[in-house]
């Protein structure tokens, strides 16, 4: 065998088996039926949220594309300016789209999709022009400096767009669509280039150019020249994209604060579905149709377990239930009955929930002076529960108090529309009770022959905020309230019974509903740690608490603070931020020496790792360094003057807000020249050999 | 001059008024007839009709001729080669059979292009090479005009012709060549010209009336424009005539209506006094403010646009990179520490200057001096740069509330960045650079106008921390 160069490795029979677990065992069973629901779950949920992009995206698409087939021949570069907000990713998809748009529409035109890494300076960009026009169809890529012309015998330096003409010409394309899709991001200076030569072949190549605009058309335009300005015309004007965030509310706030950003949105969708149904057993219940066999007995012991399956049982046993309470905790099948019962009636209360906030918005958005609420934090809020007892429930069911007769109708018409659409649940409110208000009110209003609308009566003492110098002008002059007005306000007392009892019975919070952890998902944690990590602060834990990384013996016994045993950076990280205003580094120097002494006797290798600690901090981003004229450091050297005297070296700490700025000056040459037993170099050296570290870190 | 010669020059002088000398200078230099010059010098302001000019007496005179746009050109070779290509062009244009074409197809550098111009033109009669713009050639050697002006000593047949706004004395490092020069036109020339091309008339609003004859109004309406307007601001015929296709619509709106008639210029003018008075036609546009607005959502545009979509961090995020671009730096711990007096903030630079200077015995005694230097606004200075640090602690003091730094915050300073409202300057400047260097300054790329809605719109009132 060691004569061969190689061999077969064949597997001897008598390998004992490997005692591995291949079979998943308790609540890991249900996997595979999780990963089902969630395919469907989400497949659902994308095709719904594409849609809705593409319903988004399509008018504007549509409109660019018209323009961008009729436009009329004249001598300006005809161009399209899409304003697409701060998002690259969305950008991306929209222009997949509208190329897509564009060839369907129009196949006599070839489009073409810069951005600004393609364009590092105008040569590059028109060689990647040229090759990404050409390529379209053909395929070929040549990476010489010129690529082979057929036809007129000739070879062309790649930047050249003649390529382009002579392909053009031999093609039925006729136009060269360029989109050029975070044009802010390309060199101002490189843009007008492009433009002013593109202008001056427009004669023999048809360009038509579309730009995305990240920030605003002011900004775009005051970076462009005068004269690229007139070499451009833009036939028609297009609407902003609006990345609309609808669904779901938890990622609203980040949304807003953060990013804008379609596609981000979706991935954070995609992940909360994932962790729902991949980290949680319960979600299995979720799946259509299961049967008895398919879930293993712990899933139910796991049910039993769930806060809100207590709730349901402590409810059942008030209402002297306990035959069904037994039956529940002792029966699987009883459960998973019940389970199933209870996650339809579950969704269909989220519907319920759901409709109800609709109808408060628009109520909200009929009252005058108030800003609008948007639907995702209604709703966030009823999950929660402090919408029901909150100032703005209060003064929504006051409005709805108040309401004149034309704005009454609309609601009613509201609610009612609401109510129809609403499935069929243990919440009994019926939409005939507002279709029955709607009505009357009809009819008070047909054979009313006063003036319109009808104001609700203010003499009504029980509206809950009287208005005491209306009411008593009222009484003044209208002793006797008309007959329609008398009815109308019976109308609307009614109306807003209705409607407070309707949300009362609506608008239910999370911890209500029956197996909410199964039908919601509202864990916060995970999506920190993977949307917004904090690079910063993590690094900062390590070099304050390295113990907590390393999990070492050595460490554990400290309740931090500083140890011998910890490395040496972050002893030195740790004595850093202990010191205070003005650090001297060879106070610095001593200390990180006291601490480190016990395992290092050696000062040299001490010293090795002072500096190689100082070098990592730097390298970690806590200081840089920079030469600094002699005029800043005699400046500010204060008190540490003495000590860069007799050690070469200083620090120096500028505290800032929450910010420190610490400047450590050292004269050092070698590590030598700054421990004073050995040689001491001359001043002049000294002056000459100075840098200055500036440590920057927030404490 | 012959005969045929002097009817081409008329005909040129009709078809372009106001350049009977230089038609003519033009005409006689480059005639195939005649011996040639070294060089020709062609040079005028924009808009001046040089390189049309030019163009037609080479085409009138019947004289073989290339023209190179040196706009087209990337860079110097791609311009020699640009060169050898235009004349193969032409040769074969003017029925000159080439054999071999692959045999010009490289042309490295200048002295190439004088071998490939003798093997092309050995033996013919006088070509005319225009080289267009030579002056504004992207990556030129030093060297090229001179030799290209020297061609002709190489080929004795060849006439090289550059069109150039202004020529610096002996730029050609050749004596003996003649220049012509293309002026500006005056008034009453600009009026002439823009005059002999009236636009087609606009269709009436109502069908029913006939279309007013409007060809006796665009000369004294191009006489009323340049007065009023293109005098100071589009000098040129070109722009002028830009500008009136602009204003036209909107002056003869009212004939149209039918309430004036074609006569009635003095009316008209009265009428749209406000057209002559405004300056806004003046101002480019990347949108086309002259059309009129298609449908009510492209009127809305410009206040939506006003107002931009950053999130909600990121404006700050631009406001703090603004303020740490145009505060100093040593006045941050007046502007943003918590525990600051807030009156001991001082707003105008002179009283600063008195106390801050190194050394009060000399600001005292140039005291007038430095105060008249500092009352530049900070803001009308370019802006400075900052290290990210600063820009983030700035951000962490003018935000109402606390806020982790997370990774997100990295991501909006790259977006801001991707965007160019936050640009990288000094040493790290260059797009090789590693972003995350410490040493990397940034300054703000955007004007006061901006930030200042900017924060209006998170409720933030930057002009406290600005020192004026």
């Amino acid at each position: 065998m060691d004569q061969q160069k190689s061999y077969i490795y064949r597997q001897s029979k008598d390998r004992a088996a490997k005692r591995q677990r291949t079979e998943p065992v308790g609540v890991d069973m249900s996997f595979e039926l999780r990963k089902r629901a969630y395919r469907a779950a989400w497949a659902q949920q994308e095709d719904q949220f594409d849609s809705l992009v593409k319903a988004l995206h399509d008018p504007v698409l549509q409109d660019i594309t018209q323009d961008i087939c009729n436009t009329v021949e004249n001598a300006t570069l005809p161009a399209a300016l899409i304003v697409t907000g701060s998002s690259g990713a969305s950008n991306d998809v929209l222009f997949e789209q509208l190329r897509a748009t564009v060839l369907a529409e129009n196949t006599a035109s070839c489009f073409v999709s810069l951005t600004a890494s393609d364009a590092p300076n105008l040569k590059t960009l028109l060689k990647n022009l040229i090759r990404k026009a050409t390529n379209e169809t053909t395929g070929f890529d040549d990476e010489g400096d010129a690529q082979p012309e057929v036809a007129s015998q000739r070879r062309l330096l790649n930047y050249d767009l003649q390529i382009l003409h002579d392909w053009i010409k031999s093609r039925p394309q006729n136009s060269v669509i360029i989109s050029f899709q975070d044009s802010e991001a390309f060199d101002a200076g490189i843009l007008t280039d492009t433009l002013a030569l593109l202008k001056s072949w427009l004669d023999r190549i048809s360009f038509k150019l579309v730009f995305g605009i990240a920030t605003s058309l002011d900004l775009f335009q005051d970076r462009l020249p005068k004269t690229a300005l007139r070499n451009e015309s833009v036939t028609a004007e297009k609407s902003t994209v609006r990345l609309g965030p609808t669904l779901v509310a938890d990622f609203m706030q980040r949304q807003h604060d953060h990013m804008q950003s379609v596609h981000d949105f979706k991935q954070a969708l995609k992940y909360a579905y994932m962790s729902h149904f991949y980290a949680d057993p319960l979600s299995v219940f979720l799946c259509e149709g299961l049967s008895r066999e398919e879930i293993s007995p712990e899933h139910f012991e796991v049910v039993r377990h769930v806060p809100s399956f207590r709730k349901h049982i402590e409810a059942l046993l008030k209402a002297n239930d306990v035959a069904t309470a037994r039956d529940l905790l002792d029966s699987d099948d009883a459960l998973l009955a019940a389970i199933n019962a209870q996650i339809i009636a579950g969704r269909r209360q989220t519907v319920w929930t759901m409709g109800a906030c609709s109808v408060i918005k628009a109520i909200r958005s009929a009252i005058p002076n108030r800003e609008a609420v948007p639907f995702s934090a209604l709703y966030t809020r009823t999950l929660s529960g402090t919408l029901q007892s909150s100032a703005l429930m209060r003064e929504t069911l006051l409005y709805a108090r108040k309401a004149d007769s034309t704005a009454l109708i609309d609601l009613l018409t509201k609610v009612a529309d609401t109510l129809i659409v609403m499935p069929p649940s243990s919440i009994d409110v019926s939409p005939d009770d507002f279709s029955d208000l709607q009505e009357e009110l009809e009819a008070l209003l047909d054979s009313h022959s006063g003036p319109l609308p009808l104001q609700s009566g203010s003499a009504d003492g029980s509206s809950s905020q009287p208005n005491s110098t209306r009411v008593a002008t009222s009484k003044k002059k209208q002793p006797a309230q008309s007959e329609a007005q008398v009815k109308y306000n019976s109308i609307l007392s009614r109306f807003h019974d209705l409607l407070a009892d309707y949300f009362t019975k609506a608008l239910c919070p999370l911890s209500a509903v029956f197996l909410s952890e199964v039908l919601f998902y509202d864990l916060k944690s995970p999506h920190r740690d993977v949307f917004t990590p904090k690079p910063r602060v993590a690094v900062e834990r390590a070099l304050s608490a390295p113990h907590d990384y390393l999990g070492c013996q050595c460490c554990s016994t400290k309740e931090g603070g500083l140890s011998s045993t910890q490395p040496a950076t972050a002893i030195l990280y740790q004595l850093y931020l202990e010191s205070g205003a003005l650090i001297n580094a060879f106070d610095l120097w001593s200390a990180f020496r006291a601490m480190i002494g016990e395992r290092e006797k050696d000062e040299r290798s001490a010293m090795a790792l002072f500096f190689q600690s100082l070098a990592e901090l730097k390298y970690l981003g806590m200081e840089h360094v920079a030469l600094t004229d002699d005029n800043v450091s005699e400046g500010v050297v204060g008190s540490g003057v003495d000590d860069f005297e007799q050690h070469g070296a200083f620090v120096l700490v500028e505290p800032f807000g929450r910010l420190v700025d610490v400047v450590i000056c050292a004269g050092i040459r070698t590590t030598d020249n700054l421990w004073p037993e050995s040689a001491c170099c001359s001043k002049g050296d000294r002056e000459r050999l100075r840098c200055t570290m500036t440590v920057t870190s927030s404490s | 001059m012959t005969v045929s010669n002097g009817a081409a020059v008329a005909s040129l002088n009709g078809l372009y008024p106001c350049r009977n000398e230089q038609i003519l200078q033009l005409a006689c230099l480059v005639s195939a007839q005649a011996p040639s010059p070294p060089a020709l010098v062609v040079h005028g302001l924009e808009a001046t009709g040089k390189s049309t000019i030019t163009k037609a007496v080479l085409a009138a005179g019947a004289v073989a001729h290339a023209v190179v746009q040196s706009q087209e050109c990337i860079t110097g070779r791609h311009l020699l080669e640009r060169t050898v290509a235009e004349c193969l062009d032409s040769l074969s244009e003017a029925g000159v059979h080439i054999i071999d074409r692959a045999k010009y197809a490289r042309c490295e550098n200048i002295s190439a292009l004088a071998v490939h111009l003798q093997n092309l033109l050995e033996g013919r009669g006088k070509f005319a090479l225009v080289f267009d713009g030579i002056d504004d050639q992207r990556q030129a050697p030093t060297t090229l005009l001179p030799a290209l002006a020297r061609l002709s000593e190489l080929i004795p047949n060849l006439l090289p012709v550059f069109i150039i706004t202004s020529p610096d004395q002996r730029f050609l490092h050749k004596a003996g060549v003649p220049h012509i020069h293309f002026p500006s036109y005056t008034r009453t020339e600009v009026v002439r010209i823009v005059s002999t091309a009236p636009p087609s008339p606009v269709v009436a609003q109502s069908p029913s009336r006939e279309t007013p004859s409007t060809e006796n109004l665009w000369p004294r309406f191009v006489a009323a424009v340049y007065d009023s307007l293109a005098r100071g601001a589009a000098h040129d015929v070109v722009s002028c005539r830009e500008l009136c296709l602009k204003l036209w619509p909107s002056f003869i709106a009212p004939l149209g209506s039918g309430t004036l008639s074609t006569s009635d210029f003095a009316r008209l003018m009265v009428t749209n006094r406000a057209l002559f008075q405004t300056e806004d036609m003046l101002i480019d546009s990347v949108l086309d403010t002259s059309e009129p607005m298609k449908n009510s959502s492209v009127a809305t545009i410009p206040t939506q646009l006003s107002s931009s979509d950053l999130p909600y961090y990121s404006k700050y995020l631009l406001c703090a990179a603004y303020l740490a671009s145009y505060n100093p730096a040593r006045q941050d711990s007046l502007l943003f520490m918590r525990s600051t007096d807030r009156k001991k903030r001082r707003r105008g630079g002179g009283g600063a200057a008195g106390k801050s200077g190194g050394s009060n015995l000399a600001s005292s005694s140039h005291a007038g001096r430095q105060a008249k230097n500092r009352k530049i606004p900070r803001r009308l200075l370019g802006p400075g740069s900052f290290p990210i640090e600063r820009l983030l602690a700035i951000f962490h003091a003018i935000l109402p509330h606390r806020i982790a730094s997370t990774a997100d915050l990295s991501t909006q300073i790259a977006t801001l960045a991707a965007l160019r409202l936050l640009v990288r300057s000094g040493i790290g400047g260059s797009s090789s650079a590693d972003m995350l260097d410490a040493s990397v300054k940034w300054r703000v790329n955007v004007g006061w106008d901006y930030v200042v809605a900017l924060a209006r719109g998170v409720g933030f009132e930057i002009t406290d921390y600005v020192l004026e």
